[in-house]
């Protein structure tokens, strides 16, 4: 299933990989972000925090940074989709405002069907705002050609521990 | 009324001017071509497409059924939640409801998400007459904002420009010349709407679908701009009309994928958020979230004998499809909503009233390729032809017209009568040909063929007797 989710999410030109253990995937995202990157990130996700995001760039506004880093409460194995619910920590505007959004999530979070995840985000407090993110911000108002990176993320890329 | 923006006395004009638009036709052909392709492919992926279709016509009849109470579910749902829900009867009501939280929220600049209620209630106007600054943020919508023209399709709201021509707008927003490279023209449109979200103190978006078992909004885009104009600004309108409603959040699963599927043919947008209040301590989201549920003759619809058309959820796949529409494009018809959607809906939501939408289902060849196309069932040629007799018996035929048809309609229903017509037609077959109504309709183009003189039912009855 964990395959499924990175291929599907690979199909609509984002970037998926599944790795280990915390220090791989920290590897893995520092060298995504280049040297010097600016970047946001949820201080309300513990697996986000474990990476230590801080040391991995200069930490400014959303508005600012070149990239964000999120957690994800479900991945959606069909379609490659990264389910985000917000809180206290955990912002909107992390993974929608820079140009990259990193979401880092473990494998267990992995469901086969968004009928399935949305189930599972329901059946407790319903959340103020969720959001189902399949691949990266595009439009196709001109000339009906699709073009990417219309008003939020250019890059989306999925990191899966465990 | 704003649903109609251009009168049906006016029809022939706009008709004429689209057909010499060639540009125009060949984008919408292709257009066309693009959605029956990929919509072959998605009955590939899904086999069960025609249980989907049925699963999902059950799913909407059952919502618009139980709308009032549904509505009052949603109402409860996001009240419970510090949110707040108004109910506009008319344009006017919504319009005064945005303007009252704009003024006492002491608001300057709106990010506008897309909605087609906005249209219909023409809030833009409202709202730069009252010295506000709405700006359109959907691509597509800033582009049609900018030219000061309407948007002429559901999904795609600036199909009827070239990149040039949306290159030409956007140098003159720019003060400086524009290449018409679509990655290019994109790229300064972002940059030029981000500043908008960042200093609008509204967001005002659609809403696809209201979820009344938990009072949750959800938007579908692939652009983001719904996402911003939805969490950045510290206030959040939401416009949508009463029969968006579905029960369950289950329900409402599927129901994204079945109209992104029609839509684009992909399973799922880019982005489809779901909003359920005003956001908690902490949250970066808007500190107020109000939802206004606009009716402008839906209510009446949905009493009706019409009120499956009420299922529709905006997919636009009946206009791409559509050979008028494909020909003409949205602005010939007049109406908001174009296409065989807008030839049904636009003279029921304003009861047939004339000049107000009520010739547009006769801008249809019935060959029934929107109902094909609907991921809902809507059989939309059968309520083309019903909306033809309701139009007619409200007037739009007038009483000559009636009387000839009627009289036309009874003496084809008694056999004898028939046969009569049938050798009278043709005895004055060569007069119609040059002089009556046919010489006109073909125009030069072809030639009437004459009637036998010997009926097919005589014929017919001739061979059984074996001759």
């Amino acid at each position: 299933m964990i395959d499924a989710f990175i291929a599907a999410l690979e199909a609509d030109g984002g970037t998926g990989v599944r790795v280990a253990d915390i220090p791989a995937a920290r590897a893995w995202v520092a060298e995504l972000l280049g040297p010097d990157p600016t970047l946001c990130f949820w201080s309300g996700d513990p697996l986000v925090t474990a990476l230590d995001p801080a040391s991995l760039g200069s930490v400014t506004e959303p508005a600012e940074a070149g990239a964000g880093i999120t957690g994800a409460d479900y991945g959606v194995a069909a379609t490659g989709t990264l389910v985000l619910t917000y809180g206290t920590g955990r912002w909107r505007t992390t993974g929608l405002l820079p140009d990259v959004h990193v979401a880092v999530l473990s494998a267990d979070k992995i469901v086969a069907t968004l009928e399935e995840a949305v189930a599972k985000v329901y059946s407790g407090e319903v959340p103020r705002a969720m959001t189902l993110v399949t691949g990266a911000s595009a439009t196709s108002d001109i000339e009906k050609i699709r073009v990417v990176g219309a008003h939020g993320p250019r890059q989306v890329a999925a990191v899966i521990v465990g | 009324m704003s649903l109609v923006y251009g009168d049906d006395s006016a029809l022939d004009d706009r008709l004429e001017k689209a057909l010499g638009d060639t540009r125009l036709s060949t984008t919408l052909q292709a257009s066309r071509r693009h959605l029956l392709n990929f919509r072959a492919a998605v009955e590939v992926r899904h086999p069960d497409w025609a249980a989907r279709v049925d699963r999902a016509r059950a799913i909407r009849t059952s919502a618009v059924e139980r709308a009032p109470e549904l509505l009052d579910r949603f109402e409860e749902k996001v009240t419970a939640r510090g949110g707040r829900v108004i109910r506009a009867a008319t344009p006017d009501d919504a319009v005064r409801a945005v303007l009252e939280i704009a003024r006492r929220r002491g608001v300057k600049v709106i990010a506008k998400g897309k909605t087609m209620i906005s249209e219909e209630i023409e809030l833009n106007h409202a709202l730069e007459t009252a010295g506000l600054t709405p700006v359109e943020t959907d691509l597509g919508e800033w582009i049609v904002q900018l030219a000061g023209e309407r948007p002429s399709h559901i999904l795609a709201p600036v199909i009827h420009r070239s990149r040039s021509q949306i290159a030409d707008v956007l140098a003159v927003h720019s003060g400086a010349p524009m290449d018409d490279d679509p990655v290019g023209l994109v790229t300064y449109s972002r940059e030029a709407l981000r500043s908008v979200f960042l200093e609008a103190e509204m967001g005002i978006t659609g809403g696809n679908f209201l979820v009344a078992d938990t009072g949750t909004v959800i938007l579908l885009e692939n652009e983001g701009n719904g996402r911003l104009a939805s969490s950045l600004p510290r206030v959040h309108v939401v416009l949508a009309g009463l029969e968006r409603v579905l029960e369950t959040t289950a329900d409402a699963a599927f129901m994204v994928e079945q109209l992104t599927l029609a839509a684009v043919g992909r399973e799922l947008p880019a982005y489809v958020s779901w909003l359920s209040g005003p956001a908690t301590d902490g949250d970066d989201g808007p500190e107020e979230f109000v939802v206004i549920v606009v009716d402008n003759g839906r209510s009446r619809v949905r009493e009706s004998d019409e009120r499956e058309i009420l299922n529709c959820i905006r997919c636009g796949s009946c206009l791409t499809v559509c050979p008028v529409y494909s020909k003409v494009g949205g602005h010939a018809y007049g109406s908001v909503y174009g296409g065989p959607i807008g030839a049904v809906l636009t003279p029921l939501l304003t009861d047939m009233q004339p000049g107000l939408g009520r010739k547009l289902p006769f801008l249809s060849s019935l060959c029934g390729a929107c109902t094909d196309a609907c991921p809902v069932g809507i059989p939309l040629h059968d309520m083309l032809v019903r909306d033809r007799a309701l139009a007619n018996r409200a007037g739009a035929a007038g009483r000559s017209e009636r009387a000839a048809w009627g009289a036309w309609a009874r003496a084809w229903a008694s056999p004898r009568l028939y046969r009569a017509s049938a050798r009278a037609g043709a005895r004055s077959g060569p007069f119609a040909r040059a002089f009556g109504p046919g010489a006109k309709w073909l125009d030069g183009r072809a030639t009437l063929p004459l009637p036998s003189s010997k009926p097919f039912h005589r014929r017919w009855s001739d061979l059984e007797k074996g001759e």
